[in-house]
């Protein structure tokens, strides 16, 4: 076996699993606060990149443009909180989930009304003169001798970006009032309430940054894929994330994404003979968390329904 | 001229910036350093002073080791008052008759508890005034000699007291402390408390960057000598915990060097492991148990000097991956020395402890002795004896088997009647000295039982090989003018619930679990396995597995949690008819109007 | 002592079944006062209404001074009033030390960022709720449980940790739905202890519904029996206990 080989797939594999992480927190903090399964996570992303790019294709500036589609991204959360899922409070599981697929579905058509349906390239290196934006990969055997793998420099950028959003929302929900605010209204809505907890503001607080983290994931999935459509696919694939990492854990939400990655890359390069062919980086995920499904409903890291008697 | 109040006065001249005393309060670790601790106890004393207690005067501190508590100790004595600790658990009747026997004015009590206790008592006593440092879920009391710690002492100054430290002469009386087995109360002077903790220092090398966690009460003579005395003299950390549920916390969080504890404590601690044990999954249990196995073997070639290269390195590993994290939960991680008291460790539980590198040393001592006449030396291996005399003492063994004593840190009966004629203390305790002059403890000499034969033995070792089971909290040996012995046995409720959960056995309480017939097949097991070790005179043939635990309230268990015979013999008068004459079930009326059935079990 | 709480006419309907059918009764600054009645009889429900879960139909509830017809229960906590439930709805994911402090939740002014940072009056403000918190976890004497988590607890702590979370609020008014269900002797008169000290030692005024007569007999000041919906008795604990409908009701005389 080739050991620097090996390690190459597995910084790649990690480096794609911190953007399927970042997805996944996406779901993981409305689901936490809400228990809702949130449908319409996927043309969030669409519509926040769609935005920033249509804004710096008309001649804005990129931080202008940033600041900008953020902003559009957290008054869409608060107003999606005011007028989808707080008239809907204390319904059924179901409605909610339901309101989130029409909210998708309005999403989609509004996206492709006020901008366009086309495809749009993203090339964050027109904007931002970072080094890491070039396209020339580093080589890694220029600074360390016997490590002879190539990493693209977007990879890294990527993943640092958001590594580091992933850990400024971990300090906010473990260090702030906020976040134990968050915490205590996904147990318990009522005693929250009773407990003097604005139970709307702690919603509308969530989806607004859920906005956010869709803006930032959604601009480094299209610097890969494209601004189109298929950046809902991309989205998909976060589904296995966050059946193997559990639906109400964030640190669930970050190892399940670094295990997809790694295990995608893994099963590509070391069971693509066994299956035959490549297609095996399209269902592989999905078979994991179906493994994970049949051992550990409960996923990775999430709670353990404990009914009692 | 060493004398209580004036260590703690030379210790803020010295070096005022030591840590003296830490104690727990709201979570959060709260230091005293010399200088403070001095402030404290003069802020105290002053305070005193106004209640006029003056040289002589008695004053009981009634309650677990707070530092409220631990201040007026020295505040009293810096007075040139005589301290009575008294156990916080001490019922009305103790508390009457301590208060009464050593003449107390002035009662110091901790809380509502025993403020309540006392107030139960309060027209049988002379007590002028009492302080509490508690005054939780008192406000609407209004008896007027009720006084408030806190109240006093803002109300007090901080007049400088060094004068009269250094006016106490060291053979003025330090404490009156209470023996529980002899019933009475015993003078113990300054010189000879300090003198006697100075020899265990010498003997262990201790060191003022110890640190030890004093979280029994005070009132116990031997932790009085080796927590708060040794402390003090030696200029350690006295670490006080934050309450009696967090014990096992805060030990992990101080990392004490050295501990204390009767030998209660240290079978709790094995008891604690087994039903954590027993609660693990299947393959934890599995690997625990292989671990324990190894460790012992290992430690078994360790003494016989055996052990090879290959033994060493799986005992670290053994260590690392399971006995490290183990002895971490119990605080036990930085422990050189652990000193036993009030009784000793059976074998089994004393080579554990050692195996895993926590050295026990058996002691022994009581309130005429200062606490202590003997302690085992250090990297001893037998879990045997109790040590050799220290310095300044001499044993015998008279006529009778029974350990005798001379020590130049005596505890004279309040009374004056202790002192026989060739100035030889009768410990109480029978026993015999080995080879190497070392004292083997049996039992107290009135615990001896004579079977019908003529057998004469000690219970105490035979309830000691029982109770080393987890899953016996405590057993009573039965057999005077008996065919054969037979057993009382207490259930441990903790590690047996464990057990059972894990054998799938239902129960509601303790009531039922222990008549399961479960229950009683594992203790069956375990008493025959005990019986293989002793002589067949001694074979238990019959046990009883009582429907509730002893209590110390009832006089049943000693606050150092051994078997008081003779009040058990009274509350359970009726096992022990049932037992004397061969009955197969027994009717128990017990105390609290409880009665029941039991079955008699015979092996 | 003047009414911290009156009130008057409540007549509340679940679809076209009356949950409580026009009740009044008073609560006096500083009282305990327990609403008692066989199950079904509307006594979780009056609660609701008081902190505003629930809306009444018909009839007021007035608040220290002031008269409201709907309260959310947000409002009701900014007010001054702590609740716990019959079915103790702690933060199960949270240990006791977080439970408790997120009763805190109305003491902390200072914004996320400071908090993040832990600057400016957030450390202070940290340091004053911890305290507090402290506090309450010395006095419900569950020092030992403070880092576990409250799913791990058996019942009966996790009754004394929601009863310390309502605490730490500093409440005016304690609404306490069933705190002694489910306990067992011992549990019960700690509970009961605590009830006493919290009520008389820090004088807030406690409203507690409860099941177990014995011992509300015990420790309240002011006794209100419901029975259907319908308040069946009012008064001192002697006054009810020789009160013929009470004796009825608990004696299930047919209606």
């Amino acid at each position: 076996m080739d050991w620097v080989y090996l390690i190459e797939v597995l910084v790649g594999g990690l480096m794609s699993g911190v953007m399927y992480s970042l997805v996944a927190i996406g779901f993981v903090l409305i689901y936490k606060s809400s228990g809702i399964f949130n449908f319409a996570q996927g043309t969030m992303l669409l519509f926040a990149s769609l935005t920033f790019v249509k804004m710096t294709e008309n001649g804005i500036d990129f931080w202008t443009a940033l600041f900008i589609a953020a902003g559009i991204m957290v008054v869409f959360g608060v107003v999606t909180e005011r007028y989808v899922i707080r008239p809907l409070a204390n319904q059924d599981l179901l409605a909610l989930f339901m309101a989130t697929v029409g909210l998708a579905t309005f999403q989609e058509g509004f996206s492709q009304f006020i901008w366009d349906s086309d495809v749009h390239g993203l090339q964050m290196s027109k904007f931002l003169d970072i080094g890491l934006l070039d396209p020339a990969p580093i080589f890694m055997s220029d600074h360390i001798p016997w490590l002879d793998i190539l990493i693209p420099k977007f990879d890294i950028f990527a993943s640092l970006v958001a590594g580091s959003l992933i850990v400024v929302l971990a300090f906010f929900f473990q260090k702030t009032k906020t976040g134990l605010s968050l915490r205590a209204v996904s147990d318990d809505h009522m005693a929250a309430m009773a407990v003097g907890i604005p139970l709307q503001t702690v919603w509308a607080v969530v989806w607004a940054v859920t906005g956010i983290i869709a803006l930032v994931a959604g601009l480094l999935w299209a610097e890969r894929v494209s601004v189109s459509f298929t950046l809902i696919e991309a989205v998909m694939k976060a589904l296995p994330v966050i059946l193997i990492g559990g639906l109400t854990s964030i640190p669930g939400a970050i190892v399940g994404g670094l295990v997809i990655g790694v295990g995608e890359k893994l099963g590509e390069i070391y069971l693509a003979d066994v299956f035959g062919g490549q297609g095996i980086e399209l269902w592989f995920a999905y078979f994991m968390a179906l493994m994970f499904l049949v051992f550990r409903p409960q996923g990775m890291f999430g709670e353990k329904l404990i009914e009692r008697v | 001229m060493a004398t209580i109040p004036g260590l703690v006065l030379s210790h803020n001249k010295n070096h005022p910036d030591a840590v003296a005393l830490r104690y727990k309060q709201l979570g959060i670790w709260n230091t005293y350093n010399w200088s403070n601790y001095f402030d404290e106890v003069t802020l105290t004393a002053n305070a005193l002073k106004s209640l006029s207690i003056s040289k002589g005067s008695v004053v009981a501190v009634y309650g677990n080791n707070v530092p409220k508590l631990i201040f007026s100790i020295s505040a009293i004595q810096a007075l040139g008052g005589i301290v009575v600790p008294i156990h916080p658990e001490s019922t009305g009747n103790e508390l009457k008759k301590i208060l009464s026997e050593s003449k107390s004015e002035i009662l110091i009590a901790e809380d509502q508890q025993q403020v309540d206790t006392f107030l139960s008592i309060e027209s049988e006593c002379d007590i002028k005034k009492v302080i509490y440092l508690d005054g939780r879920g008192m406000s609407s009391y209004t008896n007027s000699n009720l006084n408030s710690y806190d109240e006093l002492t803002l109300k007090s100054d901080t007049t400088n007291i060094e004068n009269d430290i250094n006016s106490l002469n060291e053979n003025d009386i330090a404490f009156y402390l209470f023996d529980e087995h002899e019933d009475n109360l015993y003078k113990v002077s300054h010189a000879a408390i300090i003198n006697n903790s100075a020899k265990i220092i010498s003997l262990n090398s201790l060191t003022e960057k110890d640190s030890i966690v004093s979280y029994l009460p005070l009132s116990i003579p031997t932790n009085l000598l080796f927590t708060f005395v040794t402390s003090l003299n030696s200029g350690m950390s006295f670490n006080l915990p934050e309450s009696n549920q967090t014990i096992e916390k805060d030990l992990q969080e101080i990392g004490p060097t050295i501990l204390y504890a009767p030998s209660f404590v240290f079978k709790h601690i094995i008891t604690s492991i087994s039903y954590r044990i027993e609660s693990a999954t299947q393959s934890n249990y599995k690997r625990y148990m292989n671990h324990y196995n190894a460790l012992m073997e290992i430690y078994n070639k360790e003494v016989s000097g055996e052990s090879s290269m290959f033994d060493k390195i799986k005992k670290t590993w053994i260590m690392l991956t399971t006995f490290a994290p183990a002895k971490n939960v119990f605080g036990l991680t930085k422990i050189k020395h652990a000193f036993v008291s009030d009784g000793v460790l059976s074998k089994v539980n004393f080579d554990f402890f050692h195996a895993i590198g926590v050295e026990i040393q058996h002691s022994f001592g009581q309130a005429a002795s200062c606490g202590c006449i003997s302690v085992q030396p250090d990297h001893s291996v037998s879990s045997e004896n109790v040590g050799s005399a220290m310095d300044g003492c001499e044993i015998k063994i008279n006529d009778k088997s029974e350990v005798c004593f001379k020590t130049d840190c005596l505890g004279e009966k309040i009374s004056g009647d202790s002192k026989t004629e060739d100035g030889w203390i009768n410990s109480g305790y029978v026993g015999k000295l080995d080879d190497a002059g070392n004292i083997v403890v049996s039992g107290r000499s009135e615990d001896i039982i004579t079977l019908k034969s003529g057998k004469q033995f000690s219970p105490e070792n035979i309830e000691n090989l029982i109770s080393c089971s987890p899953f016996v909290k405590s057993a009573v040996v039965i057999g005077n003018n008996q065919q054969s012995v037979s057993v009382i046995v207490v259930i441990d409720p903790n590690s047996v619930n464990s057990w059972a959960d894990r054998k799938n056995i239902r129960y509601t309480g303790y009531t039922e679990l222990a008549a399961k017939e479960e229950v009683k097949d594992l203790i069956k097991e375990h008493i025959s396995c005990v019986n293989d070790s002793l002589e067949s005179e001694l074979k238990v043939k019959r046990f009883v597995v009582l429907h509730r635990t002893l209590i110390m309230n009832e006089g049943e268990v000693s606050k150092t949690m051994e078997v008081m015979r003779k009040n058990i013999q009274v509350n359970l008068k009726d096992v022990f008819a049932a037992i004397e004459t061969n009955q197969d079930n027994c009717k128990v009326n017990d105390i609290d109007q409880l009665s029941y059935e039991l079955n008699i079990n015979k092996i | 002592m003047s009414d911290i709480l009156k009130v008057e006419n409540v007549t509340l309907q679940f679809g076209g079944v009356k949950a409580i059918t026009d009740i009044s009764f008073n609560v006096k600054e500083g009282e305990i006062c327990a609403v008692i009645g066989p199950n079904g009889a509307g006594k979780s429900s009056m609660l609701n209404v008081i902190n505003g879960v629930y809306l009444p139909q018909i009839g007021t509830v007035t608040y220290d001074g002031v008269e409201r017809k709907s309260i959310n229960p947000r409002d009701a906590a900014i007010a001054g009033m702590a609740r716990t439930f019959q079915n103790i709805a702690l933060f199960q994911g949270m240990t006791v030390l977080e439970n408790i402090m997120t009763g805190r939740n109305l003491f902390m002014k200072s914004t996320w960022l400071e908090q993040g940072l832990n600057i400016g009056r957030a450390r202070e403000e940290e340091r004053v709720n911890r305290l507090a918190v402290e506090k309450v976890i010395k006095f419900l004497q569950i020092e030992s449980i403070r880092k576990t988590p409250v799913a791990k607890l058996p019942y009966g702590l996790q009754k004394r940790v929601e009863l310390g979370r309502a605490l730490v609020a500093e409440p005016k008014i304690l609404l306490l739905d069933e705190p002694m269900a489910g306990m067992n002797l011992e549990e019960k008169a700690d509970m009961s202890c605590f009830i006493l000290e919290i009520n008389k030692e820090q004088g807030i005024t406690t409203v507690m519904i409860e099941h177990d007569m014995g011992v509300v007999m015990d420790i309240s000041d002011h006794v209100v029996v419901l029975d259907y919906g319908k308040k069946i008795g009012d008064g001192s604990p002697s006054e009810v206990m020789a009160n013929q409908d009470v004796i009825d009701a608990y004696l299930g005389v047919s209606h």
